[in-house]
């Protein structure tokens, strides 16, 4: 038996319990030493991966993955520019593009910029405004040194409704939401850090009116104001729902604050489009280059529970490839890459993990267009991945599912599967695509995002 | 110094095993539970903060987060088992047989519960009863063989 205090509680050991709980709290402390500790220890397991893992060309793209991702670009083009005909002036044409990158977290915890595949000289003779569909989502950052503006070839910056803009202040928007009983008239500004919706509304037209609104959901639309020191919009573009909060009442709630959720949750906009005046010949538009694919040798290795695959991926470079990385065959994805080092990297399955993802989804029903969502890997068994959407939404219908905008390093379009929802949960259903051993690649993207 | 350099180089190995005998084999991870179980009981005291962070380097690169998050993880059950080393008389098997049922028990809730920190570790599944007398079963003696063979008999404690 052993006897001591020093023995039966080891000072030592809940000291490094206590250093592990802070270094959680502040992920960065660490890593830097974790990195080349893994490097180390990974050495073994690269050696094995480059001896075992078979050098092969990379293979051509995929052409189911590739023609899936030509419908989706089709489809998605067409729901971009749907219902928004009658409320533009005429002689405007679409600029469709693909977001690249978001910005860091502002209102409502959620990301005010978005960065886009076409650079700023490009959009010059663009309209501010940025729409999806009949939603109006927010505005081209403005040619501003003080607000940091890039050089003409770099990507261009959008500002989302909610977005508070240092140094200039907010894109107020004039607005207004029928209820019952009367038009209601008042003006959308970025709400604060901790509301729970990214936009107030302030500026009431009929403060009594305001307060006796009941319920939530009412839609919101942009109004035409008068000498509107910002600019003029057009009238009747969707801004989101209203959303009442008060204190609870006997019949209704006594509201305190009104705010609007946006028509789109910003983590989950994988496209936006810009309007500029209509060119009598279409001039082949120079465009940013899209995410560059790196080859890479992949080895499947068994992890214990609750991982069931890992894989160990060795580059021909040196190069440190990106930790949220794709890793595709052709342009369908099967993992992400977690960890990585000089010429080295370990990747996952895609799905397998908590993250929260931003998808598309392409329904079957040709006239249904491509659904936007946020939605987080959960665990089923190990021959499915399931992702749960974050909005409560209805069931979605059965179709291919493709990542959406997840970083410059996760481009959107990349065919995931296809996805059956599961009757009792809601949840999609996807049955991955079969990995071997052998050539694949990663994609890695132009940071963006300060 | 090399019990130490075996120790770093072979963790990684040793959790690959762990995941091909869960695959193949039985079904809870019982190499983990085991190496948790060497720790908490037999492991010398003051060679714990150095075992627990090479296992739990090991461990990120397999199952995905911050080593921190599985020092954290493999950490909290063998802080909660040194102190019972005082009542595990001459390590009697049914003790042994407990302990490894409280391991199959507290490592899964631990990852889940850490894992909300972590988006990288994926969701564990709930533990079934099954599981726990696998684990009740096959981990005394895969500790066994964990404090029979090197590296880790060379941390083990001179008392036991």
């Amino acid at each position: 038996m052993i006897r001591g205090g020093r023995r039966l509680f080891p000072v030592s050991l809940y000291a490094m319990l206590l250093a592990a709980l802070c270094c959680i709290a502040a992920p960065d402390l660490a890593r830097p030493v974790q990195g080349w500790c893994l490097w180390v220890l990974c050495l073994p397991l690269r050696t094995w991966a480059v001896l075992m893992a078979e050098p092969k060309a990379t293979p051509a793209l995929d052409r189911t993955a590739a023609a899936s991702a030509d419908v989706l670009q089709r489809r998605l083009h067409r729901a971009a520019v749907a219902d928004i005909a009658g409320l533009l002036p005429p002689g405007l044409e679409p600029v469709v593009c693909a977001v690249v990158d978001r910005g860091e977290i502002d209102a409502a915890g959620l990301p005010s910029a978005l960065w886009l595949d076409r650079t700023v000289a490009e959009t010059a003779d663009c309209l501010d405004i940025v729409t999806y569909g009949d939603a109006l989502l927010g505005f081209l950052a403005p040619a501003d040194a003080a607000l940091g503006a890039a050089g003409q070839g770099a990507p261009v910056r959008v500002d989302l409704l909610h977005a508070a803009r240092p140094g200039r202040g907010p894109r107020r928007v004039p607005c207004a939401v029928q209820t019952s009983a009367t038009l209601l008239r008042f003006v959308a500004e970025p709400a604060g850090r901790i509301d729970r919706w990214p936009l107030r509304g302030t500026l009431f037209e009929q403060p009594y009116a305001a307060s006796r609104l009941d319920h939530s959901g009412d839609p919101v639309r942009t109004t035409a104001l008068a000498g509107d020191p910002l600019g003029a919009l057009p009238a009747g573009l969707r801004v989101g729902t209203l959303q009442v909060w008060g204190y609870p009442g006997r019949e209704h709630p006594l509201p305190i604050g009104l705010y609007v959720q946006p028509a789109l949750d910003p983590r989950a906009i994988s496209a936006v489009v810009l309007w500029r005046p209509r060119r009598p010949v279409e001039a082949p538009a120079p465009r940013l280059a899209a995410a560059e694919q790196r080859s890479v040798q992949l080895l499947a290795v068994p992890a214990p529970p609750p991982a069931t695959e890992r894989w160990v991926l060795t580059a021909s470079s040196r190069e440190v490839l990106p930790r949220g990385a794709a890793l595709v065959r052709g342009a369908a994805v099967f993992g992400v890459v977690e960890q990585s080092g000089p010429g080295f990297a370990l990747a996952a399955p895609f799905g397998r993990s908590r993250q929260l993802w931003s998808l598309l989804l392409l329904p079957d029903a040709p006239e249904l267009p491509p659904i936007e969502l946020l939605a987080r890997g959960v665990r089923r068994d190990s021959a499915h991945l399931c992702f749960r959407s974050e909005a409560a939404r209805g069931p979605l219908p059965a179709g291919l599912l493709f990542t959406g905008a997840n970083g410059p390093h996760c481009p959107p379009g990349l065919l995931i599967g296809r996805a059956v929802p599961d009757g009792a949960s809601g949840d999609l259903v996807v049955a991955p695509m079969p990995v071997y051993d052998g050539a694949f690649a990663v994609c890695i993207g132009r940071e963006v995002a300060p | 110094v090399i019990a130490w350099l075996l120790w770093f180089f072979l963790s990684l190995p040793l959790f690959l095993l762990d995941g091909w005998l869960v695959q193949e084999v039985w079904p809870v991870p019982s190499l983990t539970f085991a190496l948790c179980m060497f720790l908490g009981l037999y492991a010398r005291p003051s060679a714990l903060p150095g075992l627990l962070l090479c296992a739990a380097l090991a461990r990120s690169v397999l199952v995905g987060g911050d080593a921190a998050l599985h020092v954290l993880i493999l950490g909290m059950p063998v802080s909660a088992l040194v102190p019972l080393r005082l009542v595990f008389y001459r390590r009697h098997l049914l003790w042994q047989c407990t302990a490894a049922s409280f391991l199959a028990v507290t490592v899964p809730k631990a990852t889940a519960f850490l894992g909300r920190f972590a988006e990288a570790v994926p969701d564990a599944p709930p533990v079934s009863w099954s599981q726990i007398l696998w684990a009740a079963c096959a981990v005394p003696p895969a500790t066994w063989v964990l404090r029979s063979i090197p590296p880790l008999s060379l941390f083990r404690e001179s008392a036991e």
